[in-house]
């Protein structure tokens, strides 16, 4: 462990070198807003659409819940009606072919399976969200554990 | 024999199918790799436990590592919380340590190799970073004396964290001005619960979720701030048809949609709207008198406070009560009901908005005695210039009726940090606070401190120091000069930035110290940074909303040279020697401490070194303990329990928390507490006498005879519109977390004005326009939002501050609660304007 | 049951972020055994069941799984109940 820190604090001040200093050196170091001072602002970015093609993403791991790969404006999920249930509902999934809701769903809070999605989970919004086709702000360096193993056994 | 070539000739012919199929795929080699993937020993994931990092709630969760990288995590289905859920922030936590731009190397501005307020930000080591770093605090202290130095903290701080940091400042340095971000976020919460009943937090648990009849939401989102809580609020909704849900907000949201009664009031009429209840319990006979007779006294308290504002403010000048804003007198219970005799129906609806039959409905589901409600709030109550009384009147309700302490009956204030209760109220991290409840300002609380941390007597100054508000004024003013700021991101979070943080941060006279994971804004507007590193990347204990004090291990390092707040604070002690810090005076009462540093005095004193690295549980790492060299956390911990064991907030003991999924002070012969006050459930209830509300030393609970008070700031002719502000469920408090998951960033990119579309229309807006919101004190530019998630009433917009590139806190007014000094962020006059 | 001897292999083609987990749970699938793969996200297959029908089952599941874009049939071999398998069941009496 202490060499492989080492190895990282290497690694950190070789980028720091050769990439890093520009961007620490500069005043503008607050990554999630633009170059603006802090006492300005840019022109608010404008609102973009919700993705929309219905095309699964991969998750990060299987714990994670899929984000939706559609548009949700307008959804009513409430005391009379679920309208994600519409779809995602076991008895539909024929007609709607999207994927019925996890089987997870099904279990009250003593793990015991009903015979319809617990009520703990009716508010589907709680947990799967949208995404509006922008750019992250700030690249991500998760590492899922499929790629963490191959890069294991070619090291190997 | 037989049997063998059988076995044989199939295996032939397998290989002969995988050498065609891999000439097809054109993989050579296909026997050699064909057992790598599925070995057990390659695919095993280690899990452990921790609490999340985000809200109040305190869900516990499972994070898997795998070569020092945290690979997954979630929902713990042991614990009683959550039990295997999360919220979609939750789920992506494994996602929060690996934003690209962590920080991995201290930041000092410089110009031409030397410290420079106005140099750029260039690497250099820890020993350059806490050399100039201490210069400046002697500096500071030399010059002007402790109450020059200060700190803000945060309901994030681990507990030992916050723990450290109280003792180095107020022992340390002297210096009472240490306060904590949950100032900005439950400070009227704790006043509510100290003037009430004499002790803080509440004193139900979540288990009344799902034994209530009636559940009453006052000024809380939980749909989208605990929307685990919400989950399980849920439930019991949807299970039990009988359940009724209650809504009451400044405008619509997504807990109205299984609301049962809704109310959208005019901002502030929720302190006629407490006392319009508690005058139909009266009126119509519903008292609990057997229980008040027992169980309470009545208080008129001072009315006309003011608002928190500069003195010389108009609106201070004028009040009759701003300096005795906690003041109040005895009174009967005739005269308490002589006092909310004028909140009728008719007048609260006039002055509210609220339809009728719903404010009789509301009320009634409090009156009824055989309905058990529990009344949830958070920051709409307590982020109010009337924030405690808010908490006092609700209170007030519950107890006319008796509906408290027990399975459903229960006034619960909920936290929107994940240790606003553990770290910050029960630590005592706050500028007037010491740990378990005790006060700077009383003599015989101070000896108790000073004697547990074996210190002279009268080494904790007596004056309260500065308040989170206070400390950006006193920061501008130039009387607070070096000040370091852990786990928050207050340039974003205070109010008013552009008048009073901002200028306060880049004050020439002052040095400011930012140690935080990612560059935010506060850190862009410091002076030195510090990388840090953050929650499983080092062990740690958070206390959640009911009482509940969970624990986790170090998991993963942190990256480059990233150390936790915690090593920083006890490794900063080292540079200190008592004489630079102390008087002669103080010094000569133990005259063994001269020579030594603040690191011996505080940290190396006989308890909080007593714990050796061996103790530490196999497998975990621990970066403090490596250099340090004991088990720095532990000895902490147990001499921050010290302070609460037999006074009734017992901590279990240290290992045990690694074991449990929480449990919930106070914490006696290993059984934790479920609703306190209740004899049975509660072990400091004197035997015999069913409910005893311990906290004031008569036994009894006290309403408090308290009017409706405009707000700090109205709407008029030319601002014409309210502005509250608020959070969204996909990102936390600032976003420096989950604006870096790209999952949660997409889900709701950036800050946009939620307005009533008549609204828009008349300002000549259309949805997805650009506007300008326009306060007395600064701007932003925004997006027009008719539609989604909130429905704003007229006269209302509602502006979210996660986004650090559209800081809402230029435009919020810096008007607090005068008794708990908290901000009230949900209410200031704006005006509109298209760009 | 069981009176025809099925051997044949697939390639699959599968999301290379998603690898290690599909040849898990193909290996997982009974009568199946991962030969090898490559990091572009192939999989060698081979298949070792007793019907038609067990095997278009087999190939089905895979198709189906999260992150395999494609599963194709390269080889297949049918035969007869042997009198090898008939020795085998002697031999257990």
């Amino acid at each position: 462990m202490l060499r492989h820190s080492i190895a990282f604090s290497f690694f950190v001040a070789i980028a720091l070198l050769f990439f890093g200093l520009d961007r620490v050196a500069a005043d503008n170091i607050a990554t999630l807003r633009g170059p603006a001072p802090l006492i300005e602002q840019e022109e608010a970015p404008r609102m973009m659409p919700f993705n929309n093609n219905d095309i699964r993403e991969v998750r990060n791991y299987p714990e994670q819940p899929p984000v939706i790969p559609h548009k949700t404006d307008g959804y009513i999920v409430d005391l009379n009606s679920n309208k994600c249930l519409s779809c995602h509902a076991r008895s539909r999934t024929g007609e709607s072919q999207a994927p019925m809701v996890s089987i997870t769903h099904f279990m009250d809070r003593d793990g015991q399976f009903r015979a319809s999605v617990s009520p703990r989970r009716y508010f589907c919004s709680q947990c799967h969200v949208s995404q509006r086709e922008v750019k992250p702000l700030v690249e991500n360096s998760f590492i899922d554990v499929d790629t963490l193993l191959l890069e294991r056994a070619k090291q190997q | 024999m037989t049997g063998k070539t059988e076995i044989s000739r199939r295996d032939a012919i397998k290989i002969k199918a995988a050498t065609l199929a891999a000439a097809a795929a054109g993989i050579s080699g296909p026997a050699s790799a064909a057992n790598l993937v599925t070995e057990s020993k390659e695919t095993e994931l280690k899990w452990s436990k921790a609490a999340c990092r985000f809200c109040g709630t305190g869900c516990s969760v499972m994070v898997a590592t795998k070569d020092e990288r945290v690979v997954a995590t979630h929902g713990d289905i042991l614990s009683e919380v959550n039990k295997g859920l999360n919220c979609v922030k939750g789920y992506f936590l494994s996602k929060i340590l690996y934003g690209e731009d962590r920080l991995t190397q201290p930041l000092l501005r410089k110009t031409n190799g030397v410290y420079d307020k106005e140099g750029e930000f260039t690497p250099v080591s820890w020993d350059e970073a806490f050399d100039t770093m201490a210069e400046k605090f002697k500096k500071a202290l030399n010059e002007k004396g402790p109450t020059s130095v200060g700190m803000f903290g945060s309901g994030q701080w681990t507990v030992w964290e916050g723990y450290a940091a109280s003792k180095l400042m107020k022992a340390g340095f002297r210096s009472n001005n240490i306060d904590p971000n949950a100032r900005h976020c439950m400070a009227s919460a704790v006043g509510g619960f100290m003037r009430t009943f004499g002790i803080d937090e509440p004193m139900g648990c979540y288990d009344d979720l799902e034994a209530a009849d009636a559940f009453v939401l006052w000024g809380s989102n939980m749909a989208e701030m605990h929307p685990i809580l919400w989950t399980r609020l849920t439930d019991r909704r949807l299970s039990a048809p009988h359940v009724k849900v209650a809504v009451l907000s400044t405008y619509e949201h997504r807990c109205f949609d299984l609301a049962d009664i809704k109310m959208v009031f005019t901002p502030q009429t929720d302190l006629a709207i407490l006392n319009y209840i508690a005058n139909y319990i009266i009126q119509n006979d519903k008292v609990n008198k057997d229980f008040v007779s027992k169980h309470v006294n009545f208080r008129r308290g001072n009315d006309d406070i003011g608002y928190g504002l500069r003195p010389e403010h108009p609106r201070e000048k004028d009040a009759k009560n701003r300096l005795k804003a906690g003041g109040s007198t005895e009174m009967s219970f005739e005269e308490f009901a002589n006092f909310v005799k004028d909140y009728t129906l008719e007048s609260v609806h006039e002055l509210s908005g609220v339809p009728k039959n719903r404010l009789e409905a509301l009320a009634e589901l409090y009156a009824d005695p055989n309905r058990k409600v529990t009344s949830f709030w958070t920051m709409g109550f307590n982020q109010h210039t009337r924030g405690v009384w808010c908490n006092n009147l609700i209170y007030n309700i519950h107890l006319l009726v008796g509906k408290i302490s027990e399975a459903g009956n229960s006034p619960f204030s909920l936290t929107g940090q994940p240790s606003a209760c553990g770290t910050a109220r029960e630590v005592g991290t706050f500028s007037h606070r010491l740990p378990a409840d005790m006060l700077v300002a009383k003599k015989e609380h101070r000896d108790i401190a000073e004697k547990i941390w074996k210190l002279p007597e009268g080494t904790i100054p007596p004056k309260p120091g500065y308040h989170a508000v206070l400390q950006n004024r006193m920061l501008k003013d130039g009387k607070l000069n070096a000040y370091w700021i852990q786990v928050n991101n207050n340039l974003q979070a205070a109010p008013n930035m552009n008048e009073e943080t901002y200028p306060g941060y880049r004050n020439p006279d002052n040095f400011i110290v930012v140690s935080d994971a990612y560059p935010t804004v506060t850190a862009q507007a410091a002076d030195l940074i510090l990388p840090t590193a953050m929650w499983v990347e080092k062990e740690g204990a958070y206390g959640n909303a009911e009482r509940r004090t969970q624990m986790w291990h170090e998991l993963v390092p942190a990256p480059g040279e990233a150390k936790s707040d915690l090593w920083q604070l006890v490794e900063f002690s080292k540079r200190f020697k008592v004489e630079e810090v102390w008087s002669e005076d103080l010094i000569a009462k133990k005259p063994e401490y001269r020579g030594k540093t603040l690191y011996d005095v505080l940290y190396r004193n006989g308890q909080v070194d007593a714990f050796p690295t061996s103790d530490i549980a196999e497998g975990y790492a621990n970066h403090e303990a490596d250099d340090f060299g004991f088990y720095l956390q532990k000895g902490l911990f147990e001499e921050y329990a010290a302070f609460g064991r037999g006074h009734a907030h017992d901590l279990a003991p240290f290992d045990v928390y690694h074991e449990v999924r929480g449990l919930r002070w106070p914490v006696v012969d290993g059984k934790e507490t479920k609703w306190r006050f209740r004899e049975g459930s509660d072990p400091y209830v004197k035997a015999g006498s069913g409910l005893e509300f311990y906290g004031h030393k008569d036994g009894k609970a006290r309403i408090f005879a308290l009017p409706y008070e405009p707000a700090a700031e109205a709407p008029d002719d030319e601002y014409a519109f309210w502005l509250c502000t608020g959070r969204v469920l996909e990102h936390w408090h600032s976003g420096s977390m989950t604006q870096r998951v790209p999952e949660l960033y997409k889900s709701f990119p950036d800050a946009v004005c939620f307005i009533h579309p008549e609204d828009a229309k008349a300002q000549g807006l259309r949805r997805g326009d650009e506007v300008r919101v326009i306060s007395r004190r600064g701007e932003i530019q925004t997006r027009v939002e008719t539609r989604g998630r909130n429905k704003p009433p007229q006269g209302l917009i509602f502006v979210p501050w996660f986004d650090a590139s559209q800081l809402i806190n230029k435009v919020t007014l810096d008007a607090t609660d005068p008794i708990s000094k908290q901000t009230d962020f949900k209410k200031c006059a704006v005006k509109l304007a298209k760009v | 049951m069981g009176n025809e001897l099925h051997i044949s292999s697939l390639v699959v083609q599968a999301r290379p972020s998603s690898l290690l987990m599909i040849s898990g749970a193909i290996a997982a699938l009974p009568g199946a055994e991962v030969h090898a793969q490559s990091e572009l996200g192939k999989l060698v297959v081979v298949l070792d069941v007793e019907s038609t029908a067990a095997l278009s089952e087999r190939m089905d599941q895979i198709q189906k799984m999260a992150g395999v874009l494609s599963a194709s049939l390269v080889f297949h071999h049918v035969e007869e109940a042997s009198d090898a398998s008939r020795d085998a069941l002697v031999l257990q009496c």
